[in-house]
């Protein structure tokens, strides 16, 4: 092994605030759209940016063994969501199962509407910046429960008994959350790509 | 062990129970008979069979949007030449995946304190 002679220091360490300025401007928006594709809104999004960076500039532990710095940034940022999400939930019934079912079925349980084969593969739909659009737009309507459960399970793979956790919910309620979620969003984008009513 | 008549109600559910089931069997092991019910309804219901699709190409879409997301730089805005036919409406499609200049600002302030 040669021997590693320490290389001298180029400069003192930058002040903490151009570290979070850097931060700012190489993870900034990739921040903001994980947090927006979570919780929804802009506002929040933002606030949830701007808090991680803060607590990144507290952090003790630089890095905290994370394979790269949008990865710590990330981390960091996924506890702020998670506790916005059990804010948000607080105060709201843990039996609240929401407004009525949607109108795909008939009082018989049957399909009231064609089911139609979605054209296209998830690749070649993501390359178009129209779908993204769709998809963006289809997940901000969502409300609140039902995007923070869909998100926290398709997204984030986050243990059910946690998820059940931060939204205060029953685990056959958290299913409910993610059936509905599901199906608003598959209306959303038939509605709004895939034509379904054609 | 289920009772008869749990059975009988899985394996001549309607669809809208089946879709239930379909949706709940994406994210934990159901029982047996539920298992067996709802793949025995997909075998003959082709309407709850593209509903299956429907909700594994969603589940792809979202994650694969949010990867998307995460691995983009702040510089690279522009889209591969798939899009540039409507190169307008990728810009203003793209346009809500950024901090605005004015968040960016309040938040430079921020961290200056």
């Amino acid at each position: 092994m040669p021997d590693a002679a320490p290389r001298p220091s180029a400069s003192p360490p930058p002040p903490s605030e151009h570290r979070a300025e850097r931060w700012l401007d190489d993870h900034g928006d990739a921040l903001f759209r994980f947090a927006r594709i979570r919780v929804g809104g802009r506002d929040v999004a933002e606030d949830l940016v701007q808090d991680t960076l803060l607590a990144a500039l507290n952090a003790r532990d630089a890095f905290a063994g994370a394979s790269s710095e949008r990865t710590w940034l990330i981390g960091i940022l996924k506890r702020k969501v998670v506790d916005h999400f059990r804010r948000q939930m607080r105060g709201e019934g843990g039996d609240a199962v929401g407004p009525a079912e949607s109108a795909s079925f008939d009082r018989r349980g049957c399909w009231a509407s064609k089911v139609t084969r979605w054209s296209g593969s998830p690749e070649s739909l993501l390359r178009d910046a129209e779908f993204r659009a769709a998809v963006d737009d289809c997940l901000s309507g969502l409300p609140d429960r039902l995007r923070a459960a869909l998100t926290m399970r398709e997204l984030d793979e986050t243990p059910p008994e946690e998820v059940c956790k931060v939204l205060d919910v029953t685990p056959t309620n958290l299913w409910t959350l993610i059936h509905r979620a599901r199906n608003r969003m598959r209306e959303c984008l038939s509605a709004r790509w895939f034509k379904e009513e054609r | 062990m289920r009772n008869p008549l749990h059975i009988w109600r899985i394996l001549n559910g309607p669809c809208k129970d089946m879709t239930a089931l379909i949706s709940r069997s994406m994210d934990e092991r159901l029982g047996f008979w539920e298992r067996f019910g709802y793949k025995l309804h997909l075998l003959y219901c082709r309407a709850c069979r593209r509903y299956r699709n429907q909700l594994h190409t969603l589940r792809a879409v979202l994650r694969g949007a949010a990867e998307q997301a995460l691995a983009q730089t702040t510089e690279a805005q522009s889209e591969p030449a798939a899009s540039a036919p409507d190169a307008g409406a990728t810009r203003s499609a793209d346009a809500g995946a950024a901090l605005s200049p004015e968040a960016k600002k309040r938040i430079r302030s921020a961290l200056k304190v």
